[in-house]
């Protein structure tokens, strides 16, 4: 099982992109296989700094963890804007982002109200692709129609960067089945929250065909909690626990977390 | 003794506008070196233009192809190609552009002094309740070293592509410029909270009638560009006269005039610093530089404009 970080951006007064570098630099350095920034249904709660330019510092402060947005509320972006964004931060950071889809609503962070159709997320991550993709961009969909974009630059190897999927949903099964119809199986499941995700996990496997193997698992729970549910998360075929802290850790807590 | 373009207002901050496309000459060194050379070259600025997508082909106009004439800026001279009657934007075959505030951090942090400005970001994508957080993070990143400059765009299909309507993307971007500095202000109860930093500059792109009133009465600034010194200076008494009817001094609003350059590096002193003696703060240039003379670009231009003293000169 890996472990991996995952951080709010804020900062106890100190200047935000020293606070990003000590934590992204102690996080390789403890051996984090990851670096995850909240969600952006939890930063929507608070006063944290943007996770996508954020992830950006990140990158740029490390050579070798993976760089992982936690939750990207996909009702919330237009597709193109998203893939831009996307492809950059990836480029910036040599072929390491992941992303996490959260195919929740997302009414705190709707500017006007969004169509509450749920193949509207399976659309936008299917134009995402083209546009990683494709020389020539196209997709003509309910929501989201191109045809002839150009979309440079591509994320790095002109790959589609990793996709997990939330599961902590309400309607999870309902919600995530569009977006595997259109785009496939993601590479895996994420939990945020304090219960064991396996069974959760196992029976939207079921639920959605997805075969005995099963996806990669994620949990990130609370930072005090990492050590202690190690072994309920081995137990349950969790492949990375993410130690989860609201603000930026200094470099002494992000070793002792991992330790 | 003061160093630089001196204008109407006092010194003027000069910008160049350039591009970083991701590709594999425009990489990461590429980007550290070329900020650092534009700062010791005593450049003020380092301006993005923005585009999500690109099209081999347009139905829309590209709405600023005459640029002021070197040897008279008081007239102007086509230098973008058309089709069908039409003027297209004047960019490369598979033309990228990376994602604008990832450049605008990045280059920050390979330099002291160094400001970075949209020009111009495309407001109307937006969504508020997102991009008020990430320009805060922008400017807490570069130590408020961000000028957000925004404007309506002028292509079609881009809009269609990013699920926006065209039609009303001049409405949407005055609600939008709004919402921003209500969330900044944290006046905004609606919206999420987001962090307090100090506001940045936001200038509004374009010369139309709804821009100059935008950048007269709700923005903090005003960002033409290929405009004559004459159209510049009418359009300027506008937008004073508009922000003194809303109860605003000229002090409140950073003016920018930007142009792309037709003629050579000596003949810039002469339009710059007419631009400044007709009231602009900041002027803005294009250059087109390439990857292997823009340094010696930046040092001339740098040379020329008198931007760094005798003994800072390389």
């Amino acid at each position: 099982m890996e472990f991996g970080i995952a951080s709010g951006f804020e900062t106890s007064g100190e200047d935000l992109g020293s606070a990003i570098r000590e934590a992204a630099e102690a996080a390789e350095a403890a051996g984090s296989a990851s670096f995850w920034t909240l969600g952006d249904r939890e930063i929507a709660r608070g006063r944290g700094y943007d996770p996508t330019v954020c992830l950006h510092r990140v990158a740029r402060a490390t050579s070798g963890l993976r760089v992982v947005l936690g939750g990207d509320a996909t009702c919330v972006r237009a597709a193109a804007l998203r893939a831009k964004q996307l492809a950059s931060l990836d480029w910036f950071a040599g072929g390491r982002l992941e992303v996490t889809a959260d195919l929740a609503d997302a009414p705190d962070l709707q500017d006007v109200p969004g169509p509450e159709d749920r193949d509207l997320a399976a659309e936008r991550w299917a134009a995402m692709r083209s546009l990683w993709t494709d020389r020539r961009a196209a997709h003509d969909g309910s929501y989201v129609r191109f045809r002839g974009a150009i979309a440079l630059p591509k994320p790095a190897g002109g790959r589609v960067p990793l996709t997990h999927v939330r599961v902590d949903i309400d309607a999870a099964v309902e919600r995530i089945r569009p977006m595997i119809d259109r785009n496939g199986p993601p590479a895996g499941w994420v939990s945020w929250g304090d219960d064991d995700p396996g069974p959760a996990m196992e029976a939207i496997e079921r639920a959605l065909g997805l075969g005995e193997a099963g996806l990669r698992r994620t949990w990130c729970v609370p930072s005090d909690r990492h050590p202690r549910v190690r072994e309920t998360a081995a137990a349950s075929g969790v492949d990375e626990l993410v130690a989860v802290f609201t603000t930026l850790p200094s470099a002494a807590e992000v070793e002792v977390t991992l330790r | 003794m003061s160093t630089g373009v001196q204008g109407a207002r006092g010194r003027v901050e000069i910008g160049l506008v350039d591009l970083f496309d991701g590709s594999e000459v425009r990489d990461l060194a590429f980007m550290a070196d070329f900020a650092r050379t534009a700062e010791s070259a005593g450049i003020d600025g380092i301006w993005l233009p923005e585009h999500i997508v690109f099209f081999d082909e347009y139905d829309s106009e590209y709405p600023y192809p005459d640029a002021p004439s070197a040897t008279d800026p008081d007239s102007k001279a086509q230098h973008n190609k058309t089709v069908g009657g039409k003027a297209q934007v004047e960019v490369s075959e598979d033309q990228g552009l990376l994602d604008l505030t990832q450049v605008a951090v990045e280059l920050c942090s390979a330099t002291q002094r160094l400001r970075v400005g949209s020009s111009v970001l495309l407001l109307p994508l937006r969504n508020p309740r997102l991009f008020a957080r990430e320009v805060a993070t922008v400017s807490a990143l570069t130590g408020g070293r961000f000028d957000l400059g925004v404007g309506v765009g002028w292509s079609a299909e881009e809009f269609a592509a990013c699920e926006s309507d065209f039609r009303t993307r001049g409405r949407r971007c005055e609600q939008l410029m709004h919402d921003l500095r209500a969330a900044w202000a944290g006046n905004d109860p609606e919206a999420p909270a987001v962090p307090q930093v100090p506001e940045p500059r936001m200038l509004v792109g374009g010369h139309s009638p709804a821009a100059l009133r935008r950048a007269a009465t709700v923005a903090t600034g005003w960002y033409p560009w290929n405009l004559t010194i004459s159209e510049f200076a009418e359009h300027l008494a506008t937008v004073e006269r508009q922000a003194a009817e809303a109860g605003r001094s000229r002090d409140e609003l950073h003016v920018v005039a930007g142009f792309r350059a037709t003629g050579t590096i000596a003949e810039l002193p002469e339009i710059v610093g007419r631009y400044a003696e007709a009231g602009a703060d900041g002027v803005n240039i294009s250059l087109r530089m390439t990857p292997e003379g823009y340094a010696e670009t930046m040092h001339q231009v740098g040379q020329t404009l008198g931007l760094r003293k005798g003994s800072e000169q390389r």
